[in-house]
Parts: structure tokens; C-alpha cells; sequence
């Protein structure tokens, strides 16, 4: 009778830098999650291990600006108005097919360091994942506000973290130092972009891509990793 | 699967900013949409 042993070696790593008000990486991970799911339909013999990283986009944003996306890009970068505004009219259509909404007209620009910082306290805490989907859902669908340590600690507590702590943490910038390792560590790598995905560490997926891209990289990954001997 | 290949520079495509070298990766896919410092390449 044939004999089939199927060793599976360790789980498939996804590493993945994002910065909290980025279209794309909002949409790339609606791609991506789309892209797991298929690759987990068919074959679900190799666990995908997925860690999220901080990536600021505009340091430079003061914590007290008025404004959305476009009132940022037309007054900071002097983009044109009707130029920016097409652009935005395409990337909400990409989310749209994507199965999600992106409300350029409503979204506030923002800074997010401190948002980074509630997602390593979660992280810390043994949900980076359930609490950055969270963050990521007030700000994009709800149109709440995720700057303020008022309005993160409120965040974290719906999450179920002490609120008094949240604050806490947050305004003594306890985990600020997590947010710039990770913003150095896409500096060495030469990351300047974002979503960006680094699988098992040498394969690198740059921005919003389709899902099938994500789902066919796992399987020949898992494919790699399980040896069958009969 | 998709496109894959060494990244040894600059990769650009039509509606896309460069991605420059990174160390030791191999760019798997196209270069999709994605935000930088200066906007998003919508």
C-alpha cells in the first residue's frame, strides 16, 4: 500500500509596512486578505504567519491640520485641484471593486504617528491584527478621528484595553520607539512606498497588488514546503 | 504564477514612480498602486 508523509517545515511569514491614512495600502489590504483567502480555500497545509510593520507617509503633517487628502496634496505639495481629484475619483473606483469604500471627499489627512503607537501597544498585547482593523475601520469607513490620544484611547478601549492605560502609553510615547524601528528598518531596506510586502523575507510585493498575485506566491510557497515521499 | 524577477534598480511602469533597489528582494508581480512621501500614484 502507498505510504504518504507529508512534512510541512515552518509557516509562510508576511511582512508588511502600511501607514494608517494610505488608500492603497487600505485597498492592498483588502487584495491581500482576498488573496489569503483563496490561497487558504484550496490548500490550508502551511500556516501564513502575518506581522504588520509602521510606515509614516507625512511626518511632516502637523497633529493639528484641518483638511482632507486633497486640501493637503493642492496646499503642501501644490498639486492641481482637478488633477488630484480625478486621480482620487479612480482610486475610490479600484476600492469600490475591491469590496471596500475609500470617501476621498471625507477623509481627514492625517498624522499617524500615534496611531502607530495604539497598533504596537496591541501588538504588544497579543492583538496587532484585530486592533489595526479596528483603527483602520473607524478612519476609513466610520470617518473617525484617529490622531488625537482622545479619540485612540477610545479605539482602545472598544478593543478592550484599560482606557486610563491607552492614554498613558500614548502620551508618554511608550511605544514610539517600536514605530521608528520599524520606519528604519523599511529605510534599510530600501522601501519608500507603501503597501509593501516582504514574504519569507526574499520575496518582495510592492503596492496594491491583485489578489491572485498574493494567492499564487503562497501556493508556490506551500508548495515548496511540503515534501511528499511515497 | 506572476511575474517575477530580480530587482537590480529601478522598475517602472506606465502609471507608476520608480521602486528603487531593494536588498536582496525579488519583486514578485507588477508594481502596484502605492503611496509615497510625496502623494499616491493613483
Amino acid at each position: 500500500m502507498a505510504c504518504v508523509d507529508v512534512l510541512v517545515s515552518d509557516s509562510i511569514k508576511i511582512d508588511i509596512w502600511s501607514d494608517i491614512g494610505c488608500p492603497w495600502c487600505w485597498i492592498g489590504k483588502h487584495k491581500f486578505e482576498d488573496g489569503l483567502a483563496q490561497y487558504r480555500a484550496k490548500d490550508s497545509s502551511v500556516p501564513v504567519e502575518i506581522e504588520y510593520h509602521s510606515f509614516e507617509l507625512h511626518p511632516d503633517t502637523p497633529v493639528d491640520f484641518v483638511g482632507t487628502e486633497l486640501d493637503w496634496l493642492v496646499s503642501s505639495r501644490g498639486m492641481p485641484a482637478s488633477q488630484i481629484r480625478g486621480m482620487m475619483r479612480n482610486a475610490a473606483a479600484i476600492a469600490e471593486a475591491a469590496g471596500t469604500v475609500y470617501d476621498y471627499d471625507n477623509l481627514k489627512h492625517i498624522n499617524s504617528i500615534k496611531a502607530h503607537q495604539l497598533v504596537h501597544y496591541a501588538k504588544a498585547r497579543g492583538t496587532q491584527h484585530e486592533t489595526l482593523n479596528h483603527v483602520l475601520k473607524a478612519y476609513f469607513l466610520q470617518l473617525r478621528g484617529v490622531e488625537d490620544v482622545q479619540d485612540l484611547a477610545d479605539l482602545g478601549a472598544e478593543m478592550g484595553f484599560d482606557r486610563d492605560d491607552v492614554v498613558r502609553s500614548l502620551e508618554a510615547d511608550e511605544y514610539l520607539g517600536e514605530v521608528q524601528a520599524d520606519l528604519a528598518q523599511a529605510r534599510s531596506l530600501g522601501i519608500h512606498a507603501v503597501p509593501f510586502f516582504i514574504v519569507d523575507g526574499k520575496y518582495g510585493l510592492s503596492g496594491a497588488q491583485d489578489s491572485s498575485t498574493f494567492a499564487d506566491l503562497l501556493q508556490k510557497l506551500s508548495d515548496e514546503r511540503v515534501e511528499v515521499t511515497r | 504564477m506572476s511575474d517575477v524577477r530580480e530587482l537590480d534598480g529601478s522598475v517602472e511602469t506606465e502609471n507608476q514612480k520608480p521602486t528603487t533597489a531593494l536588498q536582496g528582494l525579488t519583486l514578485v508581480g507588477d508594481v502596484g498602486h502605492a503611496c509615497d512621501g510625496e502623494s499616491c500614484a493613483f
